[in-house]
This record gives structure tokens, C-alpha cells and sequence, in this order.
């Protein structure tokens, strides 16, 4: 029999060829999913970065979104030099995919209102500069902010929040609480992620950009791992964590870890405010994971009200990967540049910029 | 673990590559298939495989004293190691992991004293008892304790509960009884029963009992049928322990379609009917409410029906799945569903549904009571005991009790009325009405299983037969119901048309390539869409 079918293996490449194109058949009926390639790669001070100078697409049922990246890595139309222009009002942005603005036109993201809200106000000239790296959590933001984003000599520090972060922080083994006290555990953290000739690879892109099974498989798979390194992390220190009772183990790291991004930013003079992404219930019904950080209590924006007043309409896309519409970007953007705006009229760049 | 799990997914092919590595070494397979089965089972809970390996003990030695086999003393001491041990590695850890003597810790050390006393002077114990009676006694002694062992770890609470409402009722005052916490181990029942029919059959001279208590302990504790069957007997299982298995290509492309087939069933259709089922049924789940379904009783009835597709695909799932697994590894476990929706009466059901079961009830109690064998009263009186026992036997409720009185009820009536065969010789249109009548009768059983309590019943009964109106989420649940059964359909059509339940080697190979695509990817696709893979139904019997 083995032998019988070794006559046939020349026909083995097509058999796979179509194996994937009958697999890409049924995805594409069976369950239709969103295609949103990821390209990011180790950054030399040992965290995700996004790739530099890449441009490319998500596709789902209603959009195509381009995404272009510029040479520092972030989602930009424009590059983006360290040294602050005279008279700006700098607000350095770290998050996840919710700040990177995936689902939505660049122009229509969160952190594009916000910048153009704050703008049109008169009060102050304000640049924002967007670090976020979709899969980030606050303990990659926090090295990326201490060795990029204070490059950009940030008068604002801005985090956003998101109820993964709890896991993301656990996941990255980049600090751990010793005695309630944060300390660097790891100098990296590159959970799989492709390699960066790989990623310029026109088949990789050709399937990455295109293929529905790609996306699923991939996503399917990291989701997967990502739960298991996330219980693996939160076991090990609910173990190594017997005293912390008031809350649990994962609460108390993010705690310490959004403490220390905050303290990092004010010492090195700029101000430090919070998104907080809400978790979506339903239309009506919205929930926040922000922890209680004590030094934090006045700095966090929560936009929950401001969607309770527009009741039943789309905050999130209810068909997609759960991002914030346009309309739920653009209540982020103006409830937070409402929050913002003092600190940015108040401060020493703003009376530099005159009316 | 679960068939359905990651964990499984890495289990089984390394026991399997060991296994195989092993081949011509039996003694060795088969102890690695005691340890991977312990293995399998402790992943559920380390502390009660103490329950199994108490089981397999005293059996093992019981079964050879009815026989009057000569126990020597190497094989008593095995025996008595195996119980130390099983205590030292299963509740010691658990006792004193928790700073103090545990309950389970005193009670594990009682038990293994007693057995071990038991095990050792077993035959001097037996010799003193009159020859004629030796056998029955030891026979009964082992149906008593392991009766009593499920007894207590199953019904305790629920016999201890139904005492105190029924007090509650006549005297008007809650009597004090204390309430155990009692954890139900997964699987007793089907570890008990395969138990006791090795006894019975060594007891009515069927079989010979084994030496090994290695080969006993796999045979009991096998881990693709350890938790939910088939219930296997010591006469089909035991003897495949103590021949050479041999590899064979047939067996093992069958043994890996079984699994395919199973996973599908179980991740594609029976969890996905779940949702739809525990949508209209959850809301009564804890008798908080009594009003009618808001969505009528065509709902109602398909949510019925939705029931019946979901238990019948998960639980035939893992038996297939478990013999799949059982095939890969030379084994060959006994078929435990035949088609049963094709039933056209009760007992056409019951030779079809959880077959391992029904066979059990029917040779160990059903005949032994006199079966048909004495007068039409006797024999209905015993059909009626055997369901009443075999609906306790699911679980220690009143919905099971009644389940299993409604299931005689039925064998009683069609027998009564003459018609016990109805349907059997019928073709065509007789043959399908037959089908779809006693398909009815079959789902009102499902919903009295389903209830969780007695009042659900009552209210699903008005639903379906005093409110029956059409409804949006009718619609959507009967598209839903039609949506996710046609492959099982269509599946059984074929194994009615080719006569034979493994079906591939019919197809061409490049349909059998689009078949094996199609299942592995829905089984990949409604897999990764769980948070969590979902338990078994049979998993709480």
C-alpha cells in the first residue's frame, strides 16, 4: 500500500493545493472572517513594535481599511520626529488595537478626534503621537514608554485600558509584584510573532491579506495560546501571591504597573491621564475593568455615560472584531478632549502657542 | 479529562505511540493502560480513583475466591500493595494538604485496613463458611458492597432529602438529618456496573476469572470507556486484555473515523443544539417560574425535539469516540447504539439506545427476576422494576424515577394492547408512521429526562398541548433544530442504505478526502468558537 502510493507523489503538491483552496471554500461559507494581518516585530529594546514603513489592508464584510505605518513604527499619514515643534502640546498615546484605531479609517480613530478637538478649540496646538501596537498591554507600553515615548518629550502620557490588559500584563512576565513591589522580571517579551523577512514575503502577504482561513487558523491558534499563558501566569502568582487578599493577584500587578507608568511620566514632567475602555455587554449595558489606583482616581476617562446617552446605537462592531465604530471612536474622542483640555490650556506649551 | 479536550488531544496520541512501542510485551501494554487510564481519570479528581482501585481490589480477589481459585499469598500481597498504594497516592496527599486529618483521610485508612484484612484472610474466611453456600455468599457480599458504594456517593443525599420532605409533609416539622457534602464521582456508575457483571459472570460459571490483578485493573479502568462506557462485560473485554493485540490498518482507519465522527457529533451538533435547548428549558431549570414558554408550544416542542437530537448525539459520541480510541489499540468495545429513532416500538428502543445499559439491566436483573418466564403479571411487574431501577440509575432524582416508570409504562402498554412487535415486519409508509409515533412517545420520555423538576414537566405538557401557537423564535429554532441534524441525518440514511454503521469505504477516495475535510474542519471551526470545551451529558450518571 505505502509503496502504491509513493508512485503518486507528484500529485501530493496538488492534493495540498487543493486541501487549502477546499478549506478557504468552506471558512468563506461556513464562517466568514475578517482578514486583519498584524505586522509587528521585536523592537531592539525588547518588546512588539509595529513594522516600520508597511502598508496594508483589513478587510471585512463593509470596509477596507488601509493602514500605513511609517518609519518609527507608528500608524501615521505622516513621519513623525522626536524634537516637539515650538508651541505644541504633546500627547503621547499608548494602547492596544482600540488606539491603533483598528475597524476604522485613521481620520476617524479616537485619537484623530481627539487631536483635531482639541485643536479646534483654540486653546492649545496639540500633536498626538501614537505608539499603540495592537496586542499591547500596560507592561509593554510602560517599556516602550521608557525607551521611546519619552524620546518624543511627551507633555501628556496617555494609556489606554482595556480589560485584556489584565491578562496581557500577566502574559508578558515583564514585571512581577515582590513583596507589592513591581520589579522587572524579563528584558523581553516576543510571543510569536513572524519573522520580519517573512512579513515581506509576497506569499505571506498575498495569504496574510487575503485568505479567510489564514486569518481563522491564525487567530484561532493565538487566541488559544494566549488563554493558556495567561491562566500558566495567573496561577504562578496567585501562588507566589498568598498575601494579596483584597483582590486578585492579576488586579494588584495592573494596579502596580499603571502606579509606576504614572509616577515614570510625572517625574520626567509630564502629566498622565487614562482611557478606559469599556467591556461591551450589549447596546445598553457596559462595564468597566479599570482598576482602583488610588493616584489615578481624577486622571481616567471612562466613556460609559456619554454612550448611555446615545442608547441602542452601535458603540462597537457588533460584526466584526468588537472595535469601536466611527460613532463609538468619536464620543471617545470628544468626551476625552473634553477631560484634556484644561491640562492642555494650563500648561507652559499652550501659553507658548498664544490664541 | 474530556474526549473533546486539548489535554486529550496531547494524551492520547502518547499513550497510543507508547502503547505500540510496546507491542509484544502484553504485560507491559496493559500496565500502561492501568497508569495512563488512572492518569486520565485523576486529571477529573486525583481522590476518588481511590474509589475505583477499591473496587478492583476487593473484586479481583472476590471474583477468584467464587471461583475457588487458590489465592497465593504474592498475589494477596500485590493486592494489598495496590490499596496502599492507591490510598497513599490518592487521599493522603489531599488530607494532609489541608493541615488537618480530613474525614476521607480517617475513612481511606479504615477502608484499606479492612480490605487488606479482608484480602489476606480472605480463604481462611471463605473455608468457614459451608461449601454449598461459599459462592453465593462471596457473590453477594460483592453485589452488597458495591451497590452500597454507589448508593452512598449517588443517592445518599437524595434519599436522605426525599425522607426529610416527605417528614416535612406528614409531621408538619423538618426533622434534623445531617446533610453530606458528597461530590459525585464521575463515572460510577458505569465502573460499578462493568464491576459487578465480572462477578456475576465468574459467579454463573460464564467466564473464568484472571489472575493478574494488572489485567483486572485495566480491564476496569480502561480510559476510553471508564467515565461514560459502553458498559463493557469481563466475558467480551477481559479475555482481549489477555491475548496479543495486533496492529491492524482496517481497524484503526474505523477507529479514527469513530473519533472524527464522535468529536463532530459532540462539538458540531450536540453543543450547538445545547444553546437552543437550555434557551427555552434553563428558565425552569430551578422551578422559579411557571409561566407558559413565551414563545408557544411549537417552540416548546421543538426544543423537545432539539433535546432528543442532543443527548442522542452526545452520548452515542463518546461511545464512538471511545471505541475509536479502544480499535487504535487492538481493542474492540461493544456497539452501544444502533439507529434507536428508527425504533417502531419499545423494545426495538431499547435494543437500540445505550445498548451496553439495557443488555446489563436485562441479564443481571430483568432475568433474574423471572423475566418473561413466569405468567404476563410477573413479567410486566419485572419490565417495570428493570426501567424503575434503570431511570435511578441515571441519576438521584425524581424526573430520572419517573422517567424510568414512564419507560415501563410504555414496554407494559404496547405489550398489553398486543402490539410489542409493532412495526417490526412493516415496510414503506406503515414503517415510517410506526417510526414517527413511537418517535413522539420517545421525546415526551426526553422531556420528563430533560425537566430538572416535576413542575416543568406539567408546564412543557400545557405549552405543547394548550398553547400551541407559531412564534419568530419558533421559526428561528426549527431552522436552527433542521440546520445543525441533517449531517446526522443524512449519515444514518447512509448506514440504512449500505447496511453497515462505517460507511467510507463505500465512497470513492476523493469523496472520502472531501468527507474527512469537511469534518475536520467543522470540528476545528465549533471548537475554537468554545470558550471551553463542554462536558458530556452521561458524565453526571
Amino acid at each position: 500500500m505505502p509503496s502504491r502510493l509513493l508512485r503518486y507523489w507528484w500529485a501530493l503538491p496538488f492534493l495540498v493545493l487543493y486541501v487549502l483552496l477546499a478549506s478557504e471554500a468552506y471558512i468563506r461559507v461556513v464562517q466568514p472572517t475578517k482578514i486583519q494581518p498584524r505586522y509587528v516585530v521585536g523592537a531592539e529594546y525588547g518588546v512588539r513594535m509595529n513594522k516600520p514603513l508597511m502598508t496594508y489592508y483589513h478587510t471585512g464584510q463593509h470596509y477596507r481599511i488601509r493602514f500605513d505605518i511609517n518609519s518609527k513604527g507608528i500608524r501615521a499619514d505622516r513621519e513623525i520626529p522626536y524634537d516637539k515643534p515650538a508651541s505644541t502640546y504633546r500627547i503621547v498615546a499608548f494602547g492596544d488595537s482600540f488606539g491603533m484605531g483598528y475597524e476604522v479609517e485613521l481620520g476617524d480613530a479616537w485619537l484623530s478626534v481627539l487631536e483635531r478637538e482639541l485643536n479646534k478649540s483654540g486653546q492649545c496646538n496639540v500633536e498626538v503621537v501614537n505608539l499603540s501596537v495592537s496586542g499591547h498591554g500596560t507592561a509593554e507600553e510602560l517599556v516602550t514608554y521608557l525607551n521611546e515615548g519619552y524620546k518624543y518629550e511627551p507633555d501628556l502620557v496617555l494609556v489606554e485600558w482595556h480589560q485584556t490588559d489584565l491578562d496581557d500584563n500577566l502574559r508578558s512576565r515583564l514585571f512581577a509584584l515582590g513583596d507589592g513591589v513591581l520589579d522587572k522580571a524579563n528584558d523581553t517579551y516576543l510571543p510569536p510573532i513572524e519573522n520580519a523577512a517573512l512579513l515581506e514575503s509576497p506569499v505571506y502577504r498575498l495569504i496574510a491579506e487575503n485568505s479567510m482561513f489564514y486569518a481563522w487558523a491564525r487567530q484561532s491558534l493565538s487566541t488559544r495560546v494566549q488563554r493558556l499563558m495567561a491562566a500558566t501566569a495567573n496561577k504562578d502568582l496567585e501562588q507566589s501571591q498568598a498575601t494579596v487578599t483584597d483582590q486578585s493577584a492579576r488586579g494588584a500587578l495592573s494596579i502596580a504597573l499603571l502606579d509606576r507608568f504614572a509616577s515614570e511620566a510625572q517625574q520626567r514632567g509630564a502629566d498622565f491621564y487614562a482611557l478606559d475602555v469599556p467591556w461591551w455587554v450589549d447596546r445598553v449595558t457596559f462595564t468597566s475593568s479599570f482598576p482602583e489606583v488610588p493616584s489615578l482616581a481624577t486622571k481616567v476617562y471612562s466613556p460609559i455615560e456619554d454612550f448611555a446617552l446615545r442608547r441602542g446605537e452601535e458603540m462597537y462592531w457588533e460584526d466584526g472584531f468588537g472595535h469601536f465604530t466611527p460613532l463609538g471612536n468619536n464620543i471617545v474622542g470628544l468626551g476625552l478632549s473634553k477631560q484634556i483640555l484644561p491640562l492642555c490650556s494650563q500648561s507652559e506649551s499652550a501659553k507658548d502657542s498664544g490664541p | 479529562m474530556l474526549f473533546n479536550s486539548l489535554e486529550y488531544l496531547l494524551f492520547f496520541p502518547s499513550v497510543f505511540a507508547l502503547y505500540w512501542l510496546l507491542n509484544g510485551h502484553r504485560s507491559a501494554q496493559n500496565l500502561l493502560i492501568l497508569l495512563s487510564s488512572y492518569f486520565f481519570y485523576g486529571w477529573w479528581d486525583v481522590r476518588f480513583l481511590y474509589l475505583i482501585a477499591f473496587t478492583t481490589v476487593f473484586d479481583f480477589n472476590a471474583a477468584q475466591l467464587i471461583e475457588n481459585r487458590h489465592v497465593s499469598w504474592s498475589s494477596r500481597l500485590k493486592s494489598v500493595g495496590f490499596i496502599t498504594i492507591a490510598y497513599a497516592g490518592f487521599v493522603l496527599p489531599e488530607s494532609w494538604q489541608q493541615g488537618t486529618w480530613t474525614e476521607g483521610g480517617s475513612s481511606g485508612l479504615i477502608a484499606t485496613v479492612l480490605l487488606s484484612a479482608l484480602v489476606l484472610a480472605g480463604p481462611r474466611l471463605v473455608s468457614s463458611i459451608p461449601e454449598r453456600l461459599q459462592r453465593k455468599v462471596i457473590v453477594s457480599l460483592t453485589v452488597i458492597v458495591n451497590l452500597t458504594i454507589l448508593g452512598f456517593f449517588k443517592y445518599f443525599n437524595f434519599f436522605v432529602d426525599s425522607f426529610q420532605a416527605m417528614y416535612l409533609t406528614v409531621f408538619g416539622v423538618e426533622p434534623s438529618i445531617i446533610m453530606l457534602s458528597i461530590v459525585l464521582p464521575v463515572g460510577i456508575s458505569f465502573y460499578t456496573f462493568q464491576s459487578m457483571s465480572y462477578t456475576i459472570d465468574v459467579y454463573r460459571r460464564e467466564m473464568k476469572s484472571t489472575p493478574s490483578i494488572v489485567e483486572f485493573g485495566a480491564y476496569l479502568s480502561f480510559f476510553p470507556q471508564l467515565v461514560a462506557g459502553p458498559i463493557e462485560r469481563g466475558k467480551n473485554l477481559l479475555p482481549q486484555f489477555q491475548r496479543d493485540r495486533v496492529w491492524n490498518a482496517d481497524e484503526a482507519r474505523e477507529g479514527l473515523w469513530l473519533i472524527a465522527w464522535g468529536l463532530f457529533k459532540k462539538v458540531v451538533i450536540a453543543d450547538n443544539l445545547s444553546i437552543l435547548v437550555n434557551s427555552v428549558f434553563g428558565a425552569y431549570d430551578q422551578g422559579e417560574t411557571s409561566a407558559l414558554p413565551a414563545g408557544g408550544g411549537l417552540l416548546t416542542l421543538i426544543a423537545v425535539y432539539a433535546f432528543a437530537f442532543q443527548i442522542y448525539a452526545d452520548f452515542s459520541a463518546y461511545s464512538d469516540i471511545a471505541r475509536g480510541c479502544a480499535k487504535l489499540m487492538g481493542f474492540d468495545l461493544m456497539l452501544n447504539f444502533r439507529l434507536p429513532y428508527i425504533a417502531t416500538n419499545p423494545s426495538d428502543f431499547w435494543q437500540r439506545w445505550h445498548v451496553s445499559l439495557s443488555s446489563w439491566l436485562r441479564d443481571y436483573l430483568y432475568i433474574p427476576l423471572g423475566g418473561n418466564r413466569k405468567g404476563k403479571f410477573n413479567t410486566y411487574r419485572n419490565l417495570w422494576l428493570t426501567m424503575l431501577l434503570g431511570g435511578l440509575w441515571h441519576g438521584a432524582n425524581w424526573t430520572f424515577v419517573l422517567w424510568g416508570f414512564y419507560q415501563g409504562m410504555i414496554l407494559v402498554l404496547y405489550r398489553l394492547l398486543g402490539i410489542d412487535h409493532a412495526g417490526a415486519k412493516s415496510t414503506g409508509l406503515m414503517k415510517a408512521i410506526h417510526v414517527l409515533w413511537f418517535f413522539q412517545l420517545t421525546c415526551l420520555g426526553w422531556l420528563i429526562f430533560r425537566a430538572q423538576n416535576l413542575d416543568t414537566i406539567w408546564i412543557f405538557l400545557a405549552s405543547i398541548f394548550g398553547d400551541f401557537r407559531g412564534s419568530v423564535e419558533a421559526s428561528e429554532a426549527g431552522w436552527t433544530l433542521i440546520s445543525f441534524i441533517w449531517p446526522l441525518l443524512l449519515v444514518q440514511a447512509l448506514q440504512i442504505r449500505f447496511q453497515s454503521f462505517y460507511v467510507l469505504p463505500r465512497f470513492h477516495w476523493f469523496a472520502n478526502l472531501n468527507i474527512w475535510l469537511l469534518i475536520l474542519l467543522s470540528i476545528g471551526v465549533f471548537a475554537s468558537n468554545q470558550f471551553r470545551p463542554a462536558e458530556f451529558i452521561y458524565f453526571a450518571f
